[in-house]
């Protein structure tokens, strides 16, 4: 997800001690001041969208449109030895059938996953549809077009395809684990101290095996690409999380300049880490819209999208905690295996183990085992939300073993640095969020003994996890235009994922800019506005207020060059505030953009603002920081689990956009519920086959599932980042299975370790 | 989805005398649909019933209630009559589906919805439900969700409806009109076990239509539909109960359990309902008949936790309705 910060985290390691003589982050003036950031404000795309008047992807419909639907492989592994395309050609309103026998060539490219090669969003390096080998079940191995989607459906169960089966790898199996170069943002293998000795010296030690199955982002907006040649040009409207990765990767795929190729994606219906990589379909929808020789659109069926794109690995983590008597950790061991492909993504489960506590002995190491499966995908949290799950359960059972309220025990093993690294935080108020949180939800009022609470059939509990996910600022560019009216639009290639990054960064603009919310525009998703890297890692917020702080001082240095005829004429870009839909000095002299523009005769000023670099990242151990308190029920005779009371408390830096950062922690912690107790994707090993390909049968929580959730947040400033926010999209998911694990524990005294926690786990109790 | 005719039926007769072999009737659409777009349905024709005066509600003479075949599962689950004389339905459909599916489904198309197996759905799986002889994905793969009772080595799949299950407790009958005219058959009936035809899933004769479904007259006692399901709404049963219960001076004068989700169709335990009648209403009476309703279980790898779960809800519920009387 963060090739950036993991290309700062390489040279960091490089430049050893040279990174101490790095500047720190910026500080931003605006981080401590009042105005529209952290007004609570609505949604300014929402009533557009309640009533719907966005167009999303699927919605575009060019004229001359066709309809694609892609054919899934039918075996795991092995050679295409004949397809047979006659009966689906026959078939009413059939364009044409791609193959590999006839799709155009497809340049391969480095997987974005692996962090290697080129920065191009695909999903994998494998050449899908310009090879007979087949990599995985699900894989497309044709693709039908058709005068309608209905035609295309049918035709496409037409294609008799023959295989060469031969034999696949899908299980997570020891025997075939290995330690991957690198595990996204964090290193496979760390040793600091000496666990053995911690663990041997230690008045109590707990170990435990955790497992987590393989999952599925399931966005309510399916993957879809609708693709259109004119000419040269190729415009593709398409769901991707990270336009201009996509518009790099088509360039690359077809040999085309990149400004011969135009990605739009102003609007995604969720995305969480499953439409960062552009998955196979993105580039066959290109393909078959050249042999077709006109507009294509493919939209993944809900049971493609498990077929055709990548979920989080399965993982399975082995923890052994050591404490002294009082509670003191000497030693932290987290061994972590996941799946991966021919192109390496370890989903690095140990990444929390190596930031949360401050422990003199840690060994974290993670392994991969190489499986004959779809890549597989980030996923909100990577690493750290399948990885917190078992460190924050064994964090549980050793308050236990300890006699200790596991807050308390956690408040003993607050570290003052990072536990590896060794570098200071550039801010850290996790123990403010586990006041603010333990206060909110009443903690001390908890029963000390587990299964103490009963109302009828329902023993109740309480639980709490900790939650850290590492925070970045990445790459981008926006182009701010100012009109002679006053008005300001600001084009960014990013987009608008559902979490309400348009309207932060209309309220953040406003501040900065001094103009009010309405006569600004904040434009997205589209790639031929700036090179802009923000994939995910939950970096929009703060990468692009970056870029608007810098548009801002460019508008003002132009702006300053056109002020000749007003009282600003010769002052430096130091001694103007932008302030009062104008440029003003502290003594209150100066002129308001209208007039700067009017006097200049200028219709308008554009200027480009580019992201700073994070210097803080490197330097200093960044990351957002959380506190969950759970509560559950557990029916004591059917094992089934309801949630009844969440709340959860955030140090996320400054909160730009109070009401999209609640609104967003809250989905966090309901996909966080759905996976502690339903998610799990059925992989069926003797075949590859994956069998609950279908929201009926992959569950995730409905309105009954979800309880009152209340957000908190510490709101304190980080001094080193733009508006002194942190990125705080991933982290409300992170900890909340361990935090109801820990709660059912509390409840009931039976410890599930393997997720998801469905009633069947719970008939012993 | 393969192409297919469609035609709107007139009247009933008509609709009957449409059905040839390669046809299905269209009500609510919400199964038949999904069933047809997977191509695990490939109907040539549709005929639609949907417009056919069959969808009332109506009281029977001596105190009974006729469900049409297309009243739609909303719409009984809010009738008073509904409500009043027969809450163990109204709760069974409320648990079942979602409130916009409910507003869709009907009696007739719950009765006839078909399993949930997710072999069953994949058409690259063996299965003998939809292609005899092929075999069974299920027997060694994913069947947590799987029956329990009354399958078969040929079929492991439940009935996933929970109105039929709660049919089944209230001894309804299902009226059906055929090319030789119309017959009732009782809901215990009306589903076959798999044995070793699993694609024969009731005794509809070709052609046959589901008109409507009748409740017996009010029974003295308390009823209660249980549903245990991975979460809280818009989930199959993994297990549930419909039962009642009579206890007249401290003895159980009338009984009557059903469990779904355990079975190819909804069960009814005849052997628990014997055991408890004339047996004093206590604790030792409800563990036994919740060990009854389970005798002769026959788990898969994945679900023997079932079998445990229904003992305890059974046992729970009569518990529970015994405390009501």
């Amino acid at each position: 997800m963060n090739v950036i910060a993991r290309g700062f985290s390489l040279a960091t390691r490089a430049m050893g001690k040279v990174a101490r003589l790095l500047p720190d982050g910026r500080h931003d003036p605006l981080s401590t001041r009042p105005g529209e950031i952290g007004r609570d404000v609505d949604r300014l795309d929402g009533p557009a969208k309640v009533s719907g008047g966005i167009r999303y992807t699927a919605d575009h419909a060019p004229a001359r449109l066709a309809y694609a639907v892609p054919v899934p492989s039918a075996v795991a592994k092995g050679r295409i030895t004949a397809v047979d395309s006659s009966r689906a050609l026959a078939a009413p309103g059939v364009v044409l059938v791609m193959t590999h026998e006839n799709a155009p060539p497809m340049r391969p490219t480095g997987a974005y996953a692996t962090l290697k090669g080129p920065v191009a969003a695909a999903a994998m390096s494998l050449p899908i549809m310009n090879t007979d080998r087949v990599f995985w079940h699900g894989q497309p191995v044709a693709v039908v077009v058709a005068e309608t989607q209905e035609q295309a459906e049918h035709a496409a169960r037409l294609v008799k395809v023959e295989y060469a089966p031969e034999p696949a790898r899908l299980s997570m199996t020891d025997e075939a684990a290995y330690t991957p170069a690198h595990s996204v943002l964090e290193e496979s293998k760390t040793v600091v101290g000496d666990v053995r000795a911690g663990l041997a010296g230690a008045a109590v030690t707990v170990r435990g095996v955790y497992t987590t199955p393989l999952e599925y982002h399931n966005a309510l907006e399916p993957h879809a690409t609708v693709a259109a040649w004119d000419g040269g040009d190729l415009t593709v409207h398409d769901t991707a999380q990270y336009p201009y990765g996509v518009k790099e990767m088509l360039a690359k795929k077809f040999g085309l300049p990149l400004s011969r190729v135009h990605v739009r994606a102003p609007y995604i219906g969720g995305g969480f880490g499953g439409k960062t990589p552009a998955w196979p379909h993105v580039a066959l929808t290109v393909a078959a819209a050249a042999l077709a020789g006109r507009p294509v659109k493919l939209a993944l069926s809900r049971t493609h999208t498990f077929h055709m794109t990548g979920g989080r690995a399965p993982t399975r983590s082995s923890i052994a905690l050591g404490a002294d008597e009082r509670g003191r950790l000497t030693a932290i061991v987290h061994d972590a295996l996941s799946t991966c492909t021919t192109d390496e993504f370890a989903e690095a489960a140990i990444a929390s183990s190596r930031h949360l506590y401050a422990c003199p002995n840690i060994a974290a190491h993670q392994r991969v085992v190489r499986v004959d499966r779809i890549q597989n995908a980030f996923f909100r949290g990577p690493g750290v939300t399948p990885g917190s799950f078992a460190l924050e359960s064994a964090m549980d059972e050793l308050a236990w073993e300890l006699g200790l309220d596991p807050l308390d025990l956690r408040l003993r093993n607050e570290p003052g640095r990072d536990p590896v690294s060794g570098h200071r935080f550039t801010s850290r108020h996790l123990r403010e969020a586990y006041a603010l949180g333990a206060e909110a939800f009443r903690w001390s009022e908890r029963a000390p003994a587990p299964r103490a609470t009963r109302d009828g059939h329902w023993l109740v509990g309480q639980g709490m996890a900790a939650a850290v996910n590492p925070d970045t600022v990445l790459i981008a560019a926006v182009k701010l235009r100012l009109s002679a009216d006053g008005t300001v639009t600001i084009h960014s290639s990013t987009n608008e994922l559902g979490a309400g990054t348009s309207t932060a960064q209309t309220q953040a603009a406003a501040q900065r800019l001094g103009v009010p919310m309405h006569k600004i525009r904040f434009l997205h998703g589209d790639s031929d506005v700036a090179k802009t890297r923000i994939p995910g890692a939950s970096a929009a917020t703060t990468t692009l207020a970056s870029a608007i702080w810098s548009a801002r001082d460019e508008l003002v240095r132009e702006l300053l060059k056109l002020a000749e005829e007003t009282p600003l004429a010769g002052r430096r870009v130091e001694e103007v505030e932008t302030r009062d839909e104008g440029l003003f000095t502290r003594d209150g002299r100066g002129a308001t953009y209208r007039r700067i523009l009017e006097q200049a005769g200028r219709d308008h000023v554009e200027v480009t603002g580019k992201s700073a670099l994070p210097y803080q990242t490197i330097k200093r151990a960044t990351s957002t920081y959380g506190a969950h308190f759970a509560e559950v029920r557990v029916d004591a005779d059917t094992g089934e689990v309801r949630v009844s009371r969440w709340v959860g408390a955030f140090d996320g830096g400054r909160i730009v956009s109070p009401k999209q950062a609640v609104s967003q922690m809250r989905g966090g912690i309901i996909q966080g519920i759905g996976m502690a107790l339903m998610e799990e994707t059925l992989f069926d090993e003797r075949s590859g086959r994956i069998v609950n390909a279908s929201l009926a049968e992959y569950h995730i929580p409905t309105h009954a599932d979800v309880p009152d959730i209340e957000v908190r947040f510490v709101d304190l400033p980080d001094p080193q980042t733009p508006l002194g926010a942190k990125g705080i999209g991933e982290l409300g998911i992170v900890g909340v299975a361990a935090a109801i694990a820990n709660a059912i524990y509390h409840a009931t005294g039976t410890r599930v370790r393997d997720l998801p926690i469905t009633p069947d786990k719970l008939l012993q109790i | 989805m393969r192409e297919f005719a469609y035609v709107r039926a007139a009247d009933v007769s008509g609709a009957v005398r449409l059905a040839g072999p390669r046809a299905r009737y269209l009500a609510g659409a919400t199964n038949l649909f999904d069933l047809m777009r997977e191509e695990v349905e490939t109907p040539e024709l549709v005929v639609d019933i949907s417009r056919l005066p069959l969808s009332a509600v109506e009281d029977l003479p001596g105190g009974g209630l006729r469900l049409g075949a297309l009243a739609r599962n909303s719409q009984v689950a809010a009738d008073d009559r509904v409500r009043r004389r027969y809450p163990v339905l109204a709760r069974a459909l409320l648990k079942g589906a979602s409130p916009q599916l409910r507003n869709r489904a009907t009696v007739g198309g719950n009765l006839l919805q078909r399993t949930r197996c997710r072999y069953f759905y994949d058409l690259g799986a063996p299965c003998n439900k939809r292609v005899p002889g092929a075999g069974c994905a299920a027997l060694d793969g994913f069947n947590r969700a799987h029956a329990v009772l009354g399958a078969s080595r040929s079929c492991v799949a439940v009935h996933p409806s929970d109105m039929c299950v709660a049919l089944a407790a209230l001894d309804a009958t299902v009226n059906l009109t055929g090319r030789d005219g119309e017959r009732s058959v009782p809901i215990t009936d009306f589903h076959r076990l798999p044995g070793e035809t699993p694609h024969q899933e009731t005794v509809l004769r070709e052609g046959e239509l589901v008109t409507s479904v009748d409740l017996p007259p009010e029974q003295p006692g308390h009823g209660d539909y249980v549903k245990v399901r991975d979460r809280a709404s818009y989930a199959f049963a993994l297990v549930s109960v419909a039962a009642s219960l009579r206890v007249e001076n401290g003895r159980i004068t009338r009984a009557r359990v059903a469990l779904g989700g355990v079975a190819p169709k909804p069960w009814r335990a005849y052997a628990a309902e014997q055991l408890l009648a004339g047996a004093a209403a206590g604790e030792a009476a409800f563990g036994r008949a919740a060990e009854e309703a389970v005798a002769g279980a026959t788990p898969l790898e994945q679900n023997a936790f079932k079998v445990e779960l229904a003992r305890r809800l059974v046992r729970r519920t009569l518990i529970e309705l015994a405390g009501r009387s």
